[in-house]
């Protein structure tokens, strides 16, 4: 292994956001040691962003499926009560790892996303399109739709697959609410390149 | 004969260098006007690049599948299409080169039907500067053996050429490999004709294995090698940036190393249209598939494939760039993603300066990094044969550790982990705001974020040579005088003037080249066809 690397290196997964204020994350934090040795039972620290502790956790006695020696735990952090962006460190000895999640208000209702294709002046949906409205996101399924569960108020709705065209929309949410939202193949930026989607 | 030459002198009355589409049909034609012929094949196969390829060629000006699909095309509006100014394809191209393809495409494609019994399929789209149905599209060849990558149907293209010229009784010379061509000179040294070539027998890698053999051409030689993209210096004179680290389409299966364009500019040949190779336009490069070395981003290798055992992996290709986020070989990002297979700023950016007075030119290699949650998304399967675990695939379980796995010959310096923990950690925010404020990455979706870890080879690939050979449109090779080199001609990629992808052009003026060759040659020594004893 390169020189510059710490004798134990650390990943975090499973901070999806958005979580909801107040609530509380579950997140796995796994360790490795440069020489692949056993870290059960170190513990692990994660503090927030001014360096105060929120949660802490023992690395266990199993590595992670598919790793090669990567002991890990499940920690809890308590997510604030201010929504916008929080950042985390977990650490186990000197090393550490940071992550993060987008803190949001309760959801009230959901807003239905319905992407459409539009090239070659067809109207088709568009499976596999990422939608988003600020720090919720969701993908489309084989009917277009995407269900995103919101807050009231108006957002900026922005759709975008591999190859197509980005798009926005804005939609008031106050009960329930559906958008649909089109696009279409984009041409490479070399305008002499034909996609084979088009005819 | 197919795989070996005795160590005496052979002599044809045309020598063809390079099977592919070019070399193919060149040696086809001229058989099939009486000469003797030997066509010269490195690899052990024929087929060039064009077996690999869609197979969809440019060919039209007034072909019999034009008309039976109700399109009128003429030679003036082919030639008006090719040439025109609001176009960087058509702005740069020699008007000469361009008037002899669309006065002979029509001719060639009816060649390749009738004598070279190709099966087509109805016309594809108009495309790049046609401005009508022109590209012609083969069925691929019906023996699954012959196809190399199955389901290409460029396999359709070249097969039936090959069984055609192989009937006619062309000679055809496996793994050789011609490394110089002779020109005369007459009692006062003065340049004469090509008249001979030196060939080597070559290994499974292309490694000279045998003695040089010098073999005699009549009355031509063509060249049909296929371009320069695999040669660095010789790439580095149209872009310096195209250092050692690039890799190029179809390397290990039809090298296209200069060897036509070196030994002609040895004989004294002019190289030509500079602009063709340097206008930032079609298919100079390409994004690139990842984890295998030779990784052109429309296609995926095959394990069926004669030459796996040189590609050594399939290459997994990406859906939906959000899975993953590229970095420089120093860990950081350079780029949105999401870019097309052509973006020529996405290029510029992978291939700016490192930072690294060590190396100045070339921009190193690119990795892609993705978690496990990615390879679920994209249901790839990460293992070999699928990726190349010998430099171009690595994975381990953590970020940082699998900095200091990536380990290979262009890797020229470590990547730092911190770096790439940083990249991956800011990555992940900008996830959580759904914003990418560095490079503008639509709707950043996918943290990465569980173990294990893969960085994946996704370094650009070089793609087509337009640059190469200067012609004139009777496909005879041209000096730096301007005048042509007698006994020399070439076609396809190797040959310029001319900043068209593909097939068309390597089939037209093959079929120029050898009715060129055949009746300057047999005008010269007043002598008729031949049959093809006087071979070998
Ligand atoms: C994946 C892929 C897809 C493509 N799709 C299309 C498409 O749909 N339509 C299109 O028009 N074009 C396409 N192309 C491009 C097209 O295949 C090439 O432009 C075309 O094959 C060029 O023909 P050529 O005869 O000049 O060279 P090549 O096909 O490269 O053949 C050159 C041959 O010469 C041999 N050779 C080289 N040097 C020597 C030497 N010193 N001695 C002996 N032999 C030598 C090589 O081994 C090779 O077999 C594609 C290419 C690829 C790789």
């Amino acid at each position: 292994m390169a020189a510059g690397q710490p004798e134990i290196t650390l990943a975090v997964w499973g901070a999806d956001g958005p979580a909801v204020v107040g609530s509380t994350l579950s997140v796995h934090v796994g360790a490795r040691s440069r020489s692949g040795g056993s870290l059960a039972g170190q513990t692990v620290i994660v503090r927030g962003a001014a360096g105060h502790e929120v949660g802490s956790g023992k690395l266990g006695g199993n590595i992670w499926p598919g790793t090669l020696a990567l002991w890990w735990t499940s920690v809890e952090v308590p997510v604030p009560a201010e929504p916008g962006l929080h950042v985390w460190h977990a650490s186990v000895g000197t090393s550490h790892f940071a992550f993060s999640v987008a803190a949001v208000p309760a959801p009230a209702h959901t807003l239905t996303v319905t992407v459409f294709n539009t090239t070659n002046a067809e109207i088709e949906p568009l499976p596999g399109t990422h939608v988003r409205a600020g720090h919720h996101a969701a993908t489309t399924d084989e009917s277009g739709g995407a269900v995103l569960a919101l807050p009231p108020g108006r957002h900026t709705v922005e759709a975008w697959k591999q190859g197509y065209g980005s798009v926005k929309g804005i939609a008031v949410v106050g009960s329930d609410t559906e958008i649909s939202l089109v696009t279409e193949v984009i041409a490479d930026k070399d305008p002499q390149y034909v996609r084979e989607h088009w005819r | 004969m197919s795989s070996s030459a005795n160590n005496e002198d052979l002599s044809y009355d045309v020598v063809v260098v390079g099977g592919g589409p070019g070399g193919l049909i060149a040696a086809l034609t001229a058989r099939h006007l009486g000469a003797s012929v030997l066509l010269i094949e490195q690899n052990f196969d024929v087929g060039g690049r064009g077996v690999l390829s869609g197979g969809g060629a440019y060919l039209g000006g007034g072909t019999s599948l034009q008309r039976a699909e109700g399109i009128e095309d003429s030679p003036e509006r082919l030639f008006q299409d090719w040439v025109r100014a609001d176009s960087l394809l058509g702005r740069y191209n020699d008007r000469e080169v361009v008037w002899a393809y669309a006065n002979n495409s029509a001719a060639t494609f009816e060649f390749m039907t009738e004598v070279g019994n190709v099966k087509w399929r109805p016309l594809g789209a108009a495309d790049r500067l046609d401005t009508v149905k022109r590209r012609a599209f083969s069925l691929e060849w019906e023996e699954p053996a012959g196809q190399v990558v199955p389901g290409q149907f460029g396999s359709g293209i070249v097969r039936p050429l090959e069984k055609a010229a192989r009937e006619l009784g062309v000679h055809i010379l496996l793994k050789h490999r011609m490394v110089s061509l002779h020109r005369d000179r007459d009692a006062q040294g003065a340049k004469g004709r090509v008249s001979k070539l030196a060939i080597v027998e070559v290994d499974d890698y292309f490694t000279p294995t045998g003695e040089v053999i010098s073999v005699k051409a009549r009355q031509g030689v063509i060249l049909a090698t296929g371009g320069h993209s695999g040669n660095v210096g010789f790439r580095r004179m149209f872009d310096p940036r195209l250092t050692e680290e690039y890799q190029y389409t179809g390397q290990n299966w039809a090298p296209k190393t200069a060897d036509g364009e070196v030994a002609a500019m040895a004989v004294g040949a002019s190289i030509w249209g500079f602009a063709g190779q340097t206008n930032e336009s079609d298919g100079q490069l390409s994004k690139g598939l990842m984890g295998t070395r030779s990784n052109y981003h429309g296609l995926l290798w095959s394990v069926d494939s004669p030459h796996f055992f040189r590609e050594k992996a399939t290459g997994l290709k990406p859906s939906d760039y959000q899975n993953l986020v590229l970095v420089r070989e120093s860990g950081v990002r350079f780029y949105d993603e999401t870019a097309g297979v052509r973006d020529y700023d996405y290029f510029a950016a992978a291939m700016s300066w490192s930072g690294d007075p060590e190396k100045l030119n070339g921009g190193g290699p690119i990795w892609a990094i993705f978690d496990a949650e990615a390879v679920e998304r994209e249901g790839w399967n990460v293992t070999p044969p699928n990726v190349d675990t010998d430099g171009f695939f690595f994975s381990a379980d953590t970020i940082e550790e699998l900095a200091g796995q990536i380990q290979m010959e262009y890797q020229w310096r470590p990547m730092p982990p911190g770096n790439l923990r940083a990249t991956i950690e800011r990555y992940n925010r900008c996830v959580d705001e759904g914003v990418d404020p560095d490079h503008q990455k639509p709707t950043p979706r996918f943290k990465i974020q569980r173990p294990p870890f893969y960085a994946a080879w996704h370094t650009p690939v070089v793609h087509d040579s337009y640059a190469g050979l200067r012609i004139n449109g009777s496909a005879q090779v041209i000096d730096t005088e301007e005048a042509p080199i007698p006994g020399l001609f070439a076609t396809g990629d190797c040959a310029s003037g001319f900043t068209q992808h593909g097939l068309g052009r390597a089939f037209t003026f093959g079929y120029i080249a050898a009715r060129a060759a055949v009746s300057t040659g047999q005008a010269r020594t007043g002598s008729g066809p031949t049959s093809n004893k006087d071979g070998v």
